[in-house]
């Protein structure tokens, strides 16, 4: 065994072979803390590394391999976004606002896969709040594309793909508002998948936009991608917006097949802007699933083209709101000399927030602004219902859709941060879904000529997560193997 | 010129839930600072509002108690303000889809009813407490009521007088005692009433500019601030100036009112629908088993009182005061079928002791089931009226029933007649000359004999009986 | 072409002392976004509800029970400046 990198493993093979104790918890543990010290300053994708907890949980995961009661992910490496709350571990945001910061709790999501056995290796950049799509707007450093260290990982999940990507996690967990998470898998060639809204409870992750987060799991497989679903998902009795579903097991759906499968197609999503390289590999998966039994047919969804914009200003909406408790007295960046409250809490939020948050807190105070709110906010929300009964009578005719995950492949670090506005349309392929809160999954579905990997989405019915999982899991078998 | 007030009121009250309106903190009163607080109720980032369907079941009995209608579809939305005692920087309340809408309150005032109608009534959080005290240049924020839960009763302008505020505000906080939502202290701040005034002159419709005074937390400096307030705009309009649409603070120790900073005044709150809680939706069946769990409300139980118990208004008024004592009141009524005597008893001894004790009628020992036997026991004559009190007072100490305290301690009646004889035979011996006066003729010796006889038997006999036994035995005397 | 964005009573609002320069900036900004915004001013939504909330279920509360809290020192324990087992705010201006 002397010759196996066990960081090229996956989740289902690492845990093959801890079953089997052909590897210890805390060596596979020690790998990946060696390759962090090695790869990550060119990486980038950490930004707090926990050595000591994640040996301790190492050393506990392996007890209990040792004692037959461990599952899929008992002694599993795993990075966590930086915006998701894990009791005495800093989490920042990848903001300034939030330097310092120290959870006094725990997030369910992070705690649930805690207690199946993983192991934290550490937080992951993002940008700042979430806010981008390229993890260029983080405070404190720009992830690099594994694939390209001169390209971006995507964003805002860009530390979650790339240390799976880079070998840096076994899993991640990220959180997708508008595609954060399918986005990046898509850029670094990974699987990303945002789960219906409801379904994984967001007690804990840090709000953005509170009616289209949700945390996801980020992979090197659809079936890794499911393992960790099982263990996220579900019923929290710390989020009122949780929602009760049947137990099923997401890692079981996978082998499912797509024979017979109903695929649509939206005629939108395959519209000008798109790459060329983009546009082939979607449709070469397309052929490929017609050879393996499935029906696929383009059809129109008129409304999405005013996503974009109705995504924008619901997020953004939200955001002005979420973000007005950062006002330097409870947690976080104090603006130094100030003599009245409002001076410190204008002066905290002015130096503890950067460009794009403050770009988005403005514009989301101005949808909600007296005498604009029926204009913006109040129009918005009822475009997204219009995408929803879009969405509905698509699934009407169809199991699942597909689609880009995104127009392009990764970009230049730099090529695109000063036009904030060509980063808003490049998430036309993504935010559709958080508006209808919607299941969709990235799964790689080829590479362009500079060998970036490019990345197709599967959209589902609300909690038809097994669909979604089986149909990448299809192309993924039909590409690869 | 002569003016008259238009008067609307928002009422804060605090709900009687053992947690707070969204997470497991306690809600009560006093204690250290932030000792009632957990990453939910202090806005720690990541954290979720849960709600807690007790302060929504305490929403739609408030509403029903004042005769609103029940949304069947309500949600919550944010209000957003910076202000260091909001955490979350927005507080959620609810905007248009409020749980109760549409009610009202009938007063009576100098023998007049009226009906003050309620425009809603929304459930929303508390906010923390600032102290200043002694501080230069910071406040303390301290964040235990932050997320207590609250609803706010908002009046359409229909009171017209101090006296109106006053007997409104009293009678929705019987009504809210009634319906067991709140206690409705309002020195701890469980009450406190915003008020909007304005002026008009005598002869015109058209409602002047009104100002907000907010926080009032006693009837007292409601009725004082709105009379101020009046004579403050009366006097600016007849000096020629103009009302300016202002939030004010009353200064109660003062009396008087002063304009707050306009920066304070000016809101846009951005209200939005508040997407960490989804919305409640309600079946008609559902709302009337609510109804259905209320109490009866004070004006039935006063309207029962008055007429065919036959307690005057005042009486029944002063029992009305208290859900306790009411509860009592009925159900020693029921038991001895006397309400008149059940309600002497209540309103002059047991307040009396409560007063004494310092004691609230929700602390008296016993229930109504044992006061309605005493009244039973007075009614049988078992018990003299003077040993019913004493029997009373040992109630509040021993929470013996009243026979068992009554036997305990000698006070039963001594019925037989042969036994009160014997004892009076033997005063007279014991008072020859009196009895020789007597019988000569001076009749006032007569009260003297009694008064001896009574206090022989200490209050054990029927005082009527004893006084024809020594009539008797006199007449004997005489013979 | 959008009309001109209030941005300061927008600051104002969203609690942002903005310099001079940055204002500018993010004016710019904000006028390319807005008119992306815009675009949606015109779209006919007929009679469309707005959506109340995503999920569609209703009536998730929970029961009235009391948990535990935090220690104060806890509660207190991310704040940079603390007196008295309370947050410290600077004086409002009144
Ligand atoms: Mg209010
Ligand atoms: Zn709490």
């Amino acid at each position: 065994m002397a010759a196996l990198d066990m960081t090229k493993l996956t989740i289902k093979s690492a845990h093959d072979l801890l079953a089997k104790k052909e590897i210890g918890a805390v060596e596979l543990t020690e790998a990946f803390l060696d390759r962090i010290t090695a790869v990550d300053s060119d990486v980038c994708a950490y930004l707090t590394v926990c050595a000591e907890l994640a040996l301790k949980q190492a050393g506990e995961a392996q007890k209990a391999i040792d004692a037959g009661s461990g599952g899929m992910l008992c002694g599993i490496p795993v990075s966590i976004k930086d915006n998701i709350c894990i009791e005495g571990v800093r989490t920042t945001c990848a903001s300034k606002m939030l330097e310092n910061f120290i959870p006094p709790y725990t997030a369910t999501a992070a705690g649930r896969v805690m207690d199946a056995g993983a192991v934290v290796l550490g937080k992951v950049n993002m940008d700042e709040f979430a806010m981008g799509g390229s993890t260029e707007t983080s405070y404190y450093k720009k992830t690099k594309n594994p694939h390209d260290l001169s390209r971006v990982p995507g964003g805002s999940s860009g530390g979650s793909a790339a240390s799976v990507a880079a070998n840096l996690a076994l899993g991640s967990l990220g959180s997708d508002t508008g595609g954060s998470i399918r986005q990046p898998a898509a850029f670094c060639g990974v699987v990303g998948l945002k789960p219906t809204y409801g379904l994984v409870s967001r007690y804990g992750l840090v709000a953005f936009a509170s009616s289209l987060d949700q945390i996801g799991p980020v992979a090197k497989t659809v079936e890794d991608s499911a393992i960790l679903l099982d263990v996220i998902g579900g019923k929290d009795q710390y989020d009122g917006t949780s929602i009760e579903v049947p137990e099923t097991s997401y890692a079981a759906s996978v082998n499912a097949g797509v024979k017979g499968l109903k695929i649509g197609i939206p005629r939108q999503y395959l519209a000008s802007g798109l790459d060329e390289a983009v546009k082939s590999a979607v449709l070469n998966a397309v052929r490929e699933y017609e050879a393996l039994g499935a029906v696929a047919e383009e059809f129109d969804m008129p409304s999405l083209k005013h996503a974009v914009p109705a995504y924008y200003l619901i997020s953004s909406a939200e955001a002005s709101s979420n973000l007005s408790r950062y006002d330097g007295i409870k947690y976080g960046f104090r603006a130094d000399g100030c003599e009245s409250y409002g001076e410190l809490v204008s002066k905290t939020r002015a130096q503890g927030f950067g460009r794009e948050v403050k770009r988005r807190i403005l514009l989301g105070t101005y949808a909600l602004a007296s005498g604009y709110y029926d204009a913006y906010y109040k129009k918005a929300l009822q475009i997204r219902t219009l995408i929803r009964r879009e969405f509905e009578r698509a699934f009407e005719k169809y199991d699942v859709l597909i689609s880009p995950t995104t127009p392009t492949t990764a970009y230049k670090i730099g090529e695109n941060i000063q036009n904030p506005l060509t980063m808003y349309l490049a998430d036309i392929y993504t935010v559709a879904v958080n508006i209808a809160g919607l299941p969709a999954i990235s799964v790689p579905c080829g590479a362009d000529e500079n060998k970036l990997p490019i990345g197709l989405s599967v959209i589902g019915r609300p909690f038809g997560e097994a669909d979604i999982l089986k149909t990448a899991a299809a192309l993924e078998r039909a590409l690869c193997g | 010129m002569p003016y008259l007030p238009t008067i609307g009121l928002e009422i804060h009250v605090e709900l009687s839930t053992g947690s707070k309106l969204f997470c497991g903190c306690p809600v009560s009163f006093g204690g250290e600072p932030n000792s009632r607080c957990c990453p939910v109720c202090t806005s720690v980032p990541g954290t979720l509002p849960v709600l807690n369907r007790a302060a929504v079941q305490y929403a739609i009995k408030a509403g029903l108690a004042l005769n609103c209608e029940i949304g069947l579809f309500s949600k919550f939305d944010r209000k957003n303000y910076f202000y260091p005692d909001l955490p979350k920087a927005y507080q959620i309340s609810q905007f248009d889809l409020p749980f109760c809408l549409d009610g009202y309150v009938d007063i009576e005032l100098n023998g007049e009813q009226k009906r003050i109608r309620i425009e809603r009534i929304h459930l929303e959080e508390d906010a923390g407490k600032l102290v200043h005290d002694g501080l230069d240049k910071y406040s303390l924020a301290d964040y235990n009521r932050c997320g207590v839960p609250l609803i706010e009763i908002v009046t359409k302008p229909d009171i017209a007088s101090a006296q109106e505020a006053k007997a409104f505000v009293e009678k929705v906080r019987l009504c809210l005692l009634y319906a067991g939502v709140s206690d409705c202290k309002m020195e701890e701040g469980s009450m406190r009433v915003d008020v909007n005034t304005s002026v008009r002159p005598v002869g015109t419709d058209e409602l002047g500019t009104r100002t907000e005074m907010k926080n009032l937390n006693s009837i007292r400096s409601i009725v004082r601030c709105i009379e101020s307030e009046t004579a403050r705009q009366a006097s600016v309009l007849d000096s020629g100036g103009r009302v300016v649409q202002e939030t004010r603070r009353w200064d109660d120790n003062k009396g008087e009112s002063r304009a707050m900073r306009s920066k304070e005044n000016a809101h846009d709150y951005r209200y939005f629908p508040e997407p960490d809680i989804i919305p409640a939706e309600f079946t008609q069946e559902q709302i009337e088993a609510l109804r259905a769990s209320l109490p009866k409300m004070p004006h039935e139980r006063y309207l029962e009182y008055t007429g065919k118990m036959g307690l005057p208004g005042s009486d029944a008024n002063q029992i009305l005061e208290s859900v306790a004592l009411a509860d009592i009141f009925e159900d020693a009524a029921a038991i001895s079928a006397n309400p008149r005597t059940s309600a002497s008893l209540i309103i002059v001894e047991i307040l009396r002791r409560l007063n004494d004790m310092g004691l609230s009628p929700e602390q008296i020992p016993f229930d109504g089931a044992a006061l309605g036997k005493l009244v039973k026991m007075m009614d049988e004559r078992q018990i003299t009226a003077n040993n019913a009190k004493k029997v009373l007072t040992l109630m509040f100490e021993t929470k013996d029933s009243p026979d068992k305290i009554a036997k305990d301690n000698g006070f039963a009646v001594i019925s037989d007649v042969a036994g009160i004889k014997s004892v009076v035979s033997d005063i007279l011996k014991q008072n020859e000359k009196a009895v020789g006066e007597y019988l000569a003729g001076n009749a006032k010796t007569f009260g003297f004999l009694m008064g001896q006889c009574v206090g022989a038997l200490s209050g054990r006999a029927d005082p009527q009986v004893v006084r024809a036994v020594l009539q008797e035995l006199l007449q004997k005397g005489q013979d | 072409m959008t009309e001109k964005i209030p941005l300061q009573y927008i600051a104002d609002l969203s609690c942002l002392a903005l310099e001079e320069d940055e204002k500018k900036a993010l004016a710019a900004d904000m006028a390319d976004i807005i008119a992306l915004m815009d675009t949606i001013k015109d779209i006919d939504v007929g009679d469309a509800p707005i959506t109340e909330h995503i999920s569609g279920v209703r009536n998730i509360m929970r029961d009235d029970a009391v948990s535990g809290s935090m220690a104060a020192e806890k509660v207190l324990s991310n704040a940079s400046v603390r007196l008295e087992g309370c947050f410290v705010v600077p004086k409002l201006m009144e």
